[in-house]
């Protein structure tokens, strides 16, 4: 430390100003080139106090969180299993301390926790803490973040209130169901349905923008665990003109087996887009619509391979002697299409009378490759 | 002579300056690019829960195809590894690729399997197949096995996937840990394709899984490993994966999804050709393809690379064997773009033609070779006694540093997205390895990607074996 204490300074700036001038008799370029060095190393000094503060920061955050967590444990409990009247007291706030209830970041981590709280209960304790989070005005900060210009946040926004119930908001959220951020858009679906009790599908009348995959199966999802009163009547949608809902719509009416809308389902299999007669296929199999039998076997022969296998599986489930006969003449044909040869072999067995028998019959004057798919169809593994 | 000579030397000054500044200015707007993607990627993905879909049954049907060639220290936990995906529709393909040790009858023995009457149809060219196998076991229907003649790699995977049953395949690695969620995070791109874009291919990060702790086969604890030379191949995978392939990714130029774990459309992969027997670099080599036949079908299309670790894999833990993998990698990188040489800088192809090829040109296929001429000119010019030191000095710093900056920004980002080496010490091990893989190892892997081009050259054609030590004893 003395060493340190006792360098003299003048000297040192002798060193910086003989380094200089040495610099100055490099050529340009190599000056550049120490130039560019010595931003490098500044930035590598500075990405490892971001990598050492960030870490340093992410565990005082999570120092916080517990600490605050810890606190109201006791009163959550007391709150929901204990002391309910607690609830009505026009003092509740006073029960927390007035700094976590006014400092932004405290706010955000009791609403989290109550948040958290709530995933984990159902029924009147979940009631509760959606009654709690209200009478903490923290509805009022979710309803703030949907109006933030940060889409996450105002996604987040949508979330709290969706998860916590908060019905009086629910008007407001129809107006992202067009956002041009994809995210907006579902958590704005995602919300409506959670909070509408009565139509929770009313979004599928505004939406403008195409239903992936992915937001079909999350919806479907979502209803798979609503009480079956709450489902709607899909057929209301089939005449949208967003050709995504109309596919989906059809999907839901072969899940939720609305037997009511087969014969609309068979008017949609003239429909000119492949998507929506590959759907409408497939939900007539789900609802085992019979009465579709003759115009399966008559469209057939002009469809797509796609559409075509999905009617020979349709078949299976729907079809009788005429379906029978269709198959037959796919087995006598040379193979095109293992997977329609092999499904037609199925539905042959499920819908001839003796198909065994005469399966095993026009075995004797067929190929070996069609014995294969025989033994492929036949064997429940593949 | 003199005078040649002295132009020489200025051209070469000046070839080896503007290359680097090339160089670093591509791999500065790549990491940029990459760090504004990641960001928007963990936000949408913080609204995403997968647990509502992984048992939903409108997710669409995915075969897993596993080639597996001398694996019998391993194979049986690996199976069972990937039959227990967490996904609904799947089936699981082993395709024996003709092994010499007992591979297939480990598996006949462990899973109860018989040969079963499975008819297909060969879309794509493979050598044969001498029988497909089923479990005896009712809970093994989604395991299939397929023993045929050796091939290699791509042969097996083409065969893999002439017996598949379902629309959209994933190739990996036999002995690859697959994270939890890994299947339907890689699916949800197709899922989510608009009806002007299709999404032909999925990408994810493969993470390292030395001295991580495995249990029934998955990671349960991720540790740093502890040998340098895994540890330096974690940060080369942390730089590709986070800082390069997102980028690529974002600018719709991704040219490579890495062969340990890759999800395609089967259509298009068909329709394409299937994998290439004639390149030790099949995975780099479909990708391209597979872009190309979008191209001429003037198709609108997406490669999608997803950042998550999504697959975790065993590195070489020996200089033999990881010289074995770049000499590999290096061979493929060579062929991919011998074969697709017509879309080199042809505009015809757009970004692919434009921008993709010429990049792993000019800075994966090239660099290597563009330092090591460096390097002898320079021995060459202090030889002769003309070596201009200082230029010499500062260029060595500079490139120094700024392997060290990049390594660190690739730290930062693993660090402030998926935190996956928790431990401070794990950290600091980290960046000491940033300063010292630089010196210790890059010459190295230079060293190997030439031994790699000089292979080609002279007509080596082995995939290079690849020593496992497994992981199922460790814990």
């Amino acid at each position: 430390m003395n060493r340190i204490l006792q360098i003299d300074w003048s000297n040192i700036q002798y060193t910086v100003d003989e380094f200089s001038r040495t610099l100055y008799t490099f050529p340009v370029h190599i000056r550049f080139l120490l130039g560019v060095t010595v931003m490098f190393l500044v930035f590598i000094f500075i990405l490892l106090n971001v990598i050492l503060g960030s870490r340093i920061y992410k565990t005082k955050l999570l120092t916080k969180r517990k600490k605050i967590r810890e606190k109201y444990k006791p009163l959550f409990t007391r709150l929901l299993f204990n002391d309910e009247s607690l609830l009505l007291d026009p003092d509740l706030h006073l029960q927390f301390d007035k700094e976590d209830l006014t400092k932004k970041f405290h706010r955000s981590i009791i609403s989290d926790e109550i948040i958290h709280l709530h995933e984990n209960f159902t029924g009147e304790t979940a009631s509760r803490l959606e009654l709690l989070f209200v009478k903490l005005g923290l509805h009022k900060d979710s309803l703030e973040k949907t109006i933030n210009k940060r889409w996450y946040l105002a996604a987040k926004g949508m979330r709290e209130l969706a998860l916590m119930n908060v019905k009086e908001s629910q008007a407001d959220l129809y107006s992202f169901l067009n956002h041009k951020n994809d995210i907006l858009r579902m958590e704005a679906r995602i919300a409506i349905m959670k909070l509408s009790a009565e139509e929770p599908l009313s979004f599928l009348s505004k939406i403008k923008e195409p239903l992936s995959a992915w937001d079909q199966a999350n919806i479907h999802a979502m209803l798979a665990k609503m009480p079956e009163q709450m489902i709607p009547d899909f057929s209301t949608w089939l005449n949208s003109s967003n050709k995504s809902v109309v596919q989906f719509c059809i999907l839901m009416i072969g899940s939720f087996r609305q037997q009511e809308s087969v014969g609309v389902l068979i008017h949609l299999l003239d429909h000119e887009d492949e998507v929506v007669r590959l759907s409408s296929i497939k939900a007539l199999g789900e609802l085992n619509a019979y009465a579709s039998e003759e115009k399966l076997v008559n469209m057939y022969p002009l469809e797509t391979e796609d559409v075509q296998i999905e009617i020979v599986k349709t078949l299976e489930a729907v079809g009788k002697e005429n379906s029978a006969h269709l198959m037959e003449k796919i087995l006598k044909q040379p193979i095109k299409n293992h997977s329609i040869s092999i499904q037609a072999v199925k539905t042959f067995l499920a819908t001839a009378k003796e198909g065994k028998q005469k399966l095993e019959h026009m075995l004797e004057s067929s190929n070996p490759q069609l014995r294969l798919i025989v033994q492929h169809a036949q064997d429940e593994r593949l | 002579m003199g005078l040649f000579f002295y132009y020489f030397t200025k051209f070469a000054d000046h070839f080896i300056l503007i290359y680097s500044a090339l160089l670093f200015g591509t791999y500065l707007i790549l990491s940029i690019i990459s760090a504004l993607d990641i960001v928007n990627y963990m936000r949408r993905n913080s609204f995403i829960d997968y647990r509502d879909l992984l048992t939903a049954p409108s997710t669409p049907s995915i075969s897993i195809i596993a080639p597996a060639y001398n694996e019998s220290k391993t194979i049986v936990e690996n199976a069972r590894s990937l039959m227990n995906i967490h996904y609904v529709n799947f089936e699981v393909i082993i395709v024996n690729d003709g092994s010499k040790d007992d591979t297939l009858q480990l598996m006949i023995d462990a899973y109860d399997l018989e040969p079963a009457p499975i008819s297909f149809e060969q879309k794509l060219h493979c050598k044969p197949i001498r029988a497909v196998y089923k479990s005896r076991i009712p809970s093994m229907s989604r395991l299939t096995v397929v023993d045929k003649v050796n091939g290699g790699k791509a042969d097996a995977l083409n065969a893999g996937i002439n017996v598949s049953k379902h629309g959209i395949f994933a190739a990996i690695d036999v002995d690859c840990i697959l994270e939890y969620e890994s299947l339907l995070k890689m699916v949800k791109p197709f899922m989510e394709e608009v009806e002007d874009e299709k999404v032909i291919a999925v990408g994810g990060v493969v993470r390292i899984a030395n001295s991580c702790e495995v249990k029934d086969g998955k990671i349960i604890k991720v540790n740093l490993p502890k040998a340098l030379i895994p540890r330096i191949q974690v940060l080369e995978y942390i730089r590709a994966f986070l800082l390069g392939r997102m980028a690529w990714s974002r600018l719709n130029g991704l040219i490579l999804i890495s062969g340990a774990f890759g999800m395609f459309d089967k259509k298009i992969a068909i329709a394409s050709g299937g994998y290439n027997h004639e390149t030790v670099g099949e995975d780099m080599e479909l990708v391209i393809r597979m872009r190309r036949y979008m191209e001429e079908a003037k198709k609108k299309y997406k490669v999608v690379y997803l950042p998550d670790p999504l697959c975790w894999t065993e590195a070489p833990d020996s200089l033999k064997i990881l010289g074995k993998q770049r000499n590999r990698w290096t061979r493929g990188t060579a062929e991919t773009l011998w074969i697709h040489k017509k879309l080199l800088f042809n505009p015809k192809y757009k970004f692919l033609g434009m921008v993709s090829m010429p990049f792993w040109f000019l800075f994966e296929w090239l660099a290597p070779i563009v330092e090591t001429t460096a390097f002898l000119y320079l021995v060459m010019m202090a030889f002769l006694g003309i070596l201009n030191v200082e230029l010499f000095i500062t260029l060595f710093i500079l490139i120094y540093s700024f392997a060290i900056l990049y390594s660190t920004a690739a730290i930062l980002f693993e660090e402030l997205s998926f935190h996956q080496y928790k431990k401070k010490r794990d950290i600091f091990r980290l960046l000491g390895t940033a300063f010292i893989e630089p010196i210790l190892i890059h010459p190295l892997t230079v060293y190997y990607a030439i031994r790699g081009n000089l292979d080609l050259l002279t007509g080596v054609k082995n995939w290079g074996e690849m020593k496992r030590r497994g992981f199922a004893g460790k814990k």
